[in-house]
């Protein structure tokens, strides 16, 4: 195809973009769902989802690698033709932009609950989705350098708040490590994980270069089993902390978590909230760009007359229009619990459907 | 040419977007602290069948006449409010407080010894979900009404409240009590089938002291645990090492030996035998020499008796508070559920444990071991 079409990115910013979109909204409910089906065995269940995840990620990193410098819409326009094609992209777009306007939306009830009471719901979105868009607008290397430049510091501060929350915690509360031994009730909780480990279908839009080479591999599963690691240490201080009747009481477990410590030690810092919230933001702002990045991206290979800009401006206004909905939070809930639903098709379906046809077409080669 | 357009036009978007920023921090909630009621302590109890708060709130501004320049150490001052039940008691509450509450500097939570007896979960579950209250304020039942206690002069520190949540904390440091938070209580009550302890405090005379240790059996206060059958409990319970002072006398009670004793290890090992609950409690002082009422050479022999006679005295102080909690309460306020529920979780998913804990048979055994005499050498020969 045609040359340089793309910016090329670092195998560290696509292994970074998978880190930080992954970690996310996801956070905040991810202790109450492993907990409550897998007890203190909740790590298991992570880990189980976290090989789930690796698999995925693998089918992800994969599909870009025998497409150098491309990105799904133009390998899958080769694959599957030109009708099959829109299809798709429509179905990402659509997923990922009531996905983010989903997120948005219940970071702005957390925020209006928690840090600013009185400022109206609609500005915290407001201001949310204008810096988004100034990041979108920029296009991918800009996307991907937010994602190098968060994706760390979310990293390392949570590992931090993890490693003081666990200072507070018990030992007993964390044991039995194994559980009842219920092999069926890992395997359930490490299905209820899908919203925490939904991220890696962004790669769609990263094109991967010939001179990412196989390593590229290494870096995106390093990427996800960083995240699962974070994952385990987060629902293990989180149960350490308060125990696993405590936890599976509240939605948003980590935040009351994080709440209820007092590391003396830490004098003007011993209250984490204020950290921990800051650190969410960013996670959850890295997550939001991405998806809104291709969002945009997909549907501007759809109509290919409009420029990115403008759809950029026309998907950010539908999205607040969108997230101005008068919906109680369990909606916002049940509706990210049905989008979920959907990541099988978006997540494991489309991908497989493109690999086989890809194996397909090199043994026609042959 | 170009090159200097451009730093021009980004110096004035700078100039512009910077007071934006600047100006936009407090649009909606932006609240001075002196436009703030701080509530720094508060208790509840029911008085003649009405509840009542009170509330101890910090006061920012000086005294009038207060002479100016004078170092100014903010003092609290109380609002008690009451009504027939706890929604209308906060409302009287707020109708009395000019400015807007602040809830987040709240570092104890004090219950009436009547509203203790009637029950504290409801009150506790409104605190977790308001969402100001810290999970970290500290918890207490007090003798006296809490508006009384409240009202007390402190005379060396900030407030009474204050004084209150360092007297518990620096007691807990030194394993005299156990300082409980609302996270801990609310994981208590999560567990349904353990009881749990809080400290009890009161007045006497002028001062506000520590008197021991209240039982809370579903979620209600059901008794008083003072002198030794606290202590027991605080040597299997306390989270950091409990230090008492104890006293030993030798045979034929001729002097009495001063001994610092510390619980280095606890250990709890549970089993499921003959249908009945096995509870094994092992615990390993450690003791040292305080000093001696009277001078007397020691020897190895009477170091190893001191060592069986501390062992029997802690021992017979944890037995019988484990018997009190068995039969008197029949309640497990020691928390012996949890352990049980690590070592055998599919035997205690079919059990229901407030049944099998008044009959479990709970064996303890205590081993001391006196590590110094001290740096004076009691058996020194005096020839001269």
């Amino acid at each position: 195809m045609k040359g340089n079409k793309y910016e090329i990115l670092t195998n560290r910013q696509i292994a970074l973009i998978v880190l930080s979109t992954t970690i996310g909204y996801g956070i905040l409910i991810l202790p109450k769902n492993a907990a409550e089906n897998a007890g203190t065995a909740a790590w298991v269940a992570v880990a189980l989802s976290t090989i789930y995840a690796f698999f995925v990620t693998y089918m992800f990193t994969y599909l870009g690698h025998v497409h150098p410098n491309m990105t799904m819409p133009d390998y899958s326009q080769m694959l599957v033709g030109k009708f099959l094609t829109f299809v798709f992209l429509i179905i990402y777009a659509l997923n990922h932009f009531v996905f983010f306007t989903l997120l948005i939306r219940s970071v702005s009830e957390h925020i209006s609950q928690t840090v600013l009471v009185r400022t109206p719901r609609a500005v915290i979105i407001f201001v949310f989705l204008l810096v988004a868009f100034y990041a979108v607008s920029k296009k991918l290397r800009v996307v991907a350098l937010i994602c190098e430049f968060y994706g760390v510091s979310i990293y390392i501060g949570l590992v931090i708040i993890c490693i003081l929350l666990f200072t507070q915690g018990n030992l007993n509360n964390i044991r039995p490590l194994l559980g009842t031994y219920d092999i069926k009730s890992y395997l359930k909780a490490s299905l209820t994980l899908s919203i925490p480990f939904s991220g890696m279908e962004t790669l769609f839009a990263v094109p991967i270069d010939k001179a990412n080479g196989k390593k590229v591999f290494k870096y995106t599963s390093t990427a996800i089993f960083l995240v699962g690691f974070l994952y385990i240490l987060i629902v293990e201080s989180c149960i350490s902390v308060r125990g696993i009747n405590m936890i599976i009481h509240y939605k948003d477990a980590l935040i009351e978590v994080v709440r209820s410590v007092d590391v003396v030690q830490l004098e003007f810092l011993r209250r984490l909230d204020g950290l921990f919230i800051v650190i969410w933001i960013m996670a959850v702002f890295t997550t939001v760009v991405m998806y809104f990045h291709n969002t945009v991206f997909f549907l501007s290979k759809c109509f290919n007359r409009i420029s990115y800009n403008i759809i950029a401006i026309i998907v950010t206004i539908a999205s607040f229009c969108l997230s101005l909905l008068p919906l109680t939070p369990s909606d916002i809930e049940k509706a990210l619990n049905y989008t979920a639903y959907f990541n099988v098709i978006t997540i494991i379906f489309i991908p497989l459907i493109l690999i086989i046809l890809t194996k397909v077409k090199k043994h026609e080669k042959k | 040419m170009k090159k200097s357009r451009n730093i021009f036009f980004r110096i004035i978007k700078l100039v512009l977007i910077i007071p934006v920023l600047l100006l936009s921090a407090g649009c909606w909630d932006y609240q001075d602290i002196n436009r703030r009621t701080i509530s720094i302590a508060f208790g509840v109890d029911k008085v003649d069948g009405i509840y009542q708060y009170s509330t101890e709130v910090a006061k920012l501004t000086s005294d009038e006449g207060q002479a100016q320049g004078s170092i100014q150490i903010p003092k609290g001052y109380i609002v008690i409010s009451e009504g027939e039940n706890l929604e209308s008691a906060k409302i009287d509450y707020s109708y009395k407080i000019p400015l807007d509450d602040f809830t987040g500097g709240v570092r104890i939570a004090l219950f009436g010894e009547n509203f203790a007896r009637e029950g504290i979960e409801a009150y506790v579950n409104r605190l977790d979900n308001i969402y100001g209250y810290r999970k970290t304020t500290a918890m207490a039942v007090s003798r006296e009404t809490p508006c009384e206690l409240l009202q007390t002069k402190i005379k060396n520190d900030i407030s009474t409240g204050f004084y209150m949540y360092d007297m518990i904390i620096s007691l807990s440091k030194i394993g005299h009590t156990l300082y409980r938070n609302l996270g801990d209580v609310l994981k208590y009550i999560a567990m349904k089938e353990v009881g749990f302890l809080l400290p009890y405090i009161g007045k006497e005379g002028d001062n506000i002291v520590y008197l021991g240790l209240a039982v809370i059996k579903n979620s209600s206060l059901v008794d008083i645990l003072e002198g030794e059958d606290a202590k027991g409990v605080l040597y299997l319970l306390s989270e950091r090492k409990p230090l008492f002072s104890e006293a030993i006398p030798t045979p034929g009670n001729k002097n009495l030996l001063s001994f610092r004793v510390y619980a280095k290890k606890k250990k709890i090992n549970t089993e499921y035998k003959d249908n009945r609950v096995v509870i094994n409690v092992d615990v390993s002082l450690n003791a040292d020499l305080e000093y001696e009422y009277y001078f007397n050479p020691i020897t190895k022999k009477d170091v190893k008796n001191f060592e069986h006679a501390i062992s029997n005295r802690v021992e017979n102080m944890i037995k019988n508070s484990i018997l009190k909690s068995q039969k008197e309460y029949e309640c497990d306020i020691f928390q012996f559920a949890r352990h049980f529920q690590i070592q055998h979780p599919k035997i205690y998913e079919k059990i229901e444990w407030t049944k099998e804990y008044p009959e479990a048979q709970i064996n303890v055994s205590v081993n001391t071991k006196i590590n110094s005499l001290g740096f004076l050498d009691p058996n020194v020969k005096t020839k001269f």
